[in-house]
């Protein structure tokens, strides 16, 4: 292990020297640098697996100095050094990233070495829970755009191969109506033709299911009009279905979003309306796009009971998770607020691309 | 949603029934417009947009004589089937007869209906109406261009 130790007092520089000296026979191997720069020079050329750095140095003080050394390399293992008096900022300093921290006098060989195998082992785990996370985010946008791609694929075959049948076929049963009341050869023809007018209206109710069917999958209207048009069409449907009151109020002409963009936002939409039936009780929901600065905004308002903080921030709701989780692919955030009695607010915040949707 | 008035593509070869279809279509007083072509390898010339169709528009309906000259109706018809960008153009087959082994085979080869020859104009017009409604299903635009 190369320990990289970051001191500008000799003294306890060599205090340090000394209680590692036993760290010698298990392999540990100190570099010594009494300037910060001089220590991100070290960062920078050596293989350094710990760093041991005291907080005041004549070339920086404070938490500025785990920053600046975070910033230099951000999974680096960082025991602190401090004196008796200012242990409060040693524990601020773990809170910002350092993995420990050791007071100077009563540093001991033993403490210091234990310290730093739990350093970096501890800074190992986060790296790799980093890791995990990272690529489990990485899945959920790639299994959020196969279902995506899914969806699209089905309801088009929905609508090519059985819509495409289904009209052929009321075309076939409206011709024989026609035929069947202007026959004079067949003898009576009520209960025939009272058939095929049962046929052909169940192949409009049939078709009319599709038709539902195929805009829940995907609507077409996201892919050839774009999102604004797509969130109108939400709120008109939406308010039709369900019967509270559903506006989209927007002062843009049109939003700067890709197609996966586009998607996201729209399915974010979706989520939370289907959250304002199921929990809210409101009577008017209001969907809002706007632009601020780099930023475009989305809101969901509706005017229910309020969500409670405890549901806003739980890890059991999946509606949430999800719904932070696909913000969060799109590298934005969102608040949810609720106010007892008056409503609930979901505002995400994604930066604007400059792709057209 | 409104329906609005899709292009259609006449693929027929007999003179003749090319000009009962032009009298019922007058007659139906459709807004459509009707794009003709005489034979089987110009009807996918159109349709894929090649040599001088290529700034033709993909049609919302297609009216496919069976019995053709170059390539036959069956023919277009698979080829239609087979093409990603073709596929969901809705086929119409045009037939002189009632000859089963042909309207089985419409049938199964992906056509979504078959009409004797010569069209009725009520029958012309219901045709066009129906597939203005099908088209009316996912989108009030006929069909995706690429």
């Amino acid at each position: 292990m190369h320990v990289l130790l970051i001191e500008d007092n000799e003294d306890d520089a060599c205090l340090i020297r000394e209680a590692l000296a036993l760290g010698r026979e298990v392999g540990v191997i100190l570099t010594w640098a009494d300037r910060l720069m001089t220590g991100m020079r070290y960062l920078t050329e050596d293989h350094i697996d710990a760093v041991v750095l005291d907080l005041s140095l004549p070339d920086s003080q404070g938490q500025a100095t785990v920053e600046k050394v975070r910033r230099h390399r951000p999974t680096i293992p960082i025991v602190v050094l401090t004196g008796l008096d200012d242990e409060a900022q040693a524990v601020q300093a773990v809170r910002e990233g350092a993995q420990d921290y050791l007071v100077k006098n009563r540093l001991d060989g033993e403490t210091l070495l234990r310290a730093l195998r739990y350093a970096v082992e501890r800074a190992r785990v986060e790296n790799e829970l980093r890791h995990s996370n990272e690529q489990l985010r990485a899945l959920t946008g790639h299994l959020e755009t196969a279902r995506e791609e899914e969806r699209t694929r089905i309801a088009r075959e929905l609508h090519d191969e059985l819509g495409q049948k289904l009209t052929g076929f009321k075309m076939d049963v409206f011709w024989l109506t026609k035929r069947l009341a202007h026959s004079e050869g067949v003898q009576d023809t009520g209960p025939l033709l009272a058939k095929t007018r049962v046929m052909a209206a169940l192949i409009d109710e049939t078709i009319a299911g599709l038709r539902t069917l195929i805009s829940e999958l995907r609507p077409a209207i996201l892919d050839h009009l774009g999102l604004m048009a797509a969130l109108e069409w939400q709120a008109e449907e939406f308010q039709q279905r369900t019967g509270i009151v559903c506006r989209f109020v927007t002062p843009l002409q049109e939003v700067t979003v890709n197609s996966t963009g586009a998607t996201a936002l729209f399915r974010i939409v979706q989520e939370a309306l289907t959250n304002v039936v199921r929990h809210a009780r409101a009577s008017k929901v209001v969907i809002r796009l706007d632009e601020e600065g780099k930023e475009l905004r989305l809101a969901v308002e509706d005017d229910g009971q309020g969500i409670t903080e405890a549901a806003a921030t739980g890890r059991s709701s999946f509606g949430i998770v999800g719904l932070r989780e696909r913000v969060a692919l799109l590298k934005g955030r969102m608040t949810l607020s609720g106010n007892p009695g008056k409503g609930t607010t979901l505002t995400a915040y994604v930066p604007l691309s400059k792709e057209a949707a | 949603m409104m329906s609005q008035p899709v292009e259609l593509l006449l693929v027929e070869d007999n003179e003749d029934d090319m000009i009962l279809i032009d009298e019922a279509f007058a007659e139906a007083k459709l807004m459509n417009v009707i794009q003709k072509v005489r034979d089987g390898e110009e009807a996918l010339a159109y349709l894929r947009r090649e040599g001088r169709y290529k700034n033709a528009h993909r049609p919302g309906l297609v009216l496919l004589d069976i019995n053709m000259p170059k390539k036959s109706g069956f023919e277009v018809l698979a080829a239609m089937k087979e093409d990603p960008q073709l596929r969901p153009i809705p086929v119409v087959m045009l037939t002189m007869s009632d000859r089963e082994e042909d309207i089985v085979r419409s049938y199964a080869d992906g056509a979504c209906s078959y009409v004797r020859k010569p069209m009725s104009v009520e029958e012309f017009a219901h045709v066009v109406k129906e597939f203005e409604l099908y088209w009316t299903l996912v989108s009030r635009i006929p069909v995706r261009e690429s």
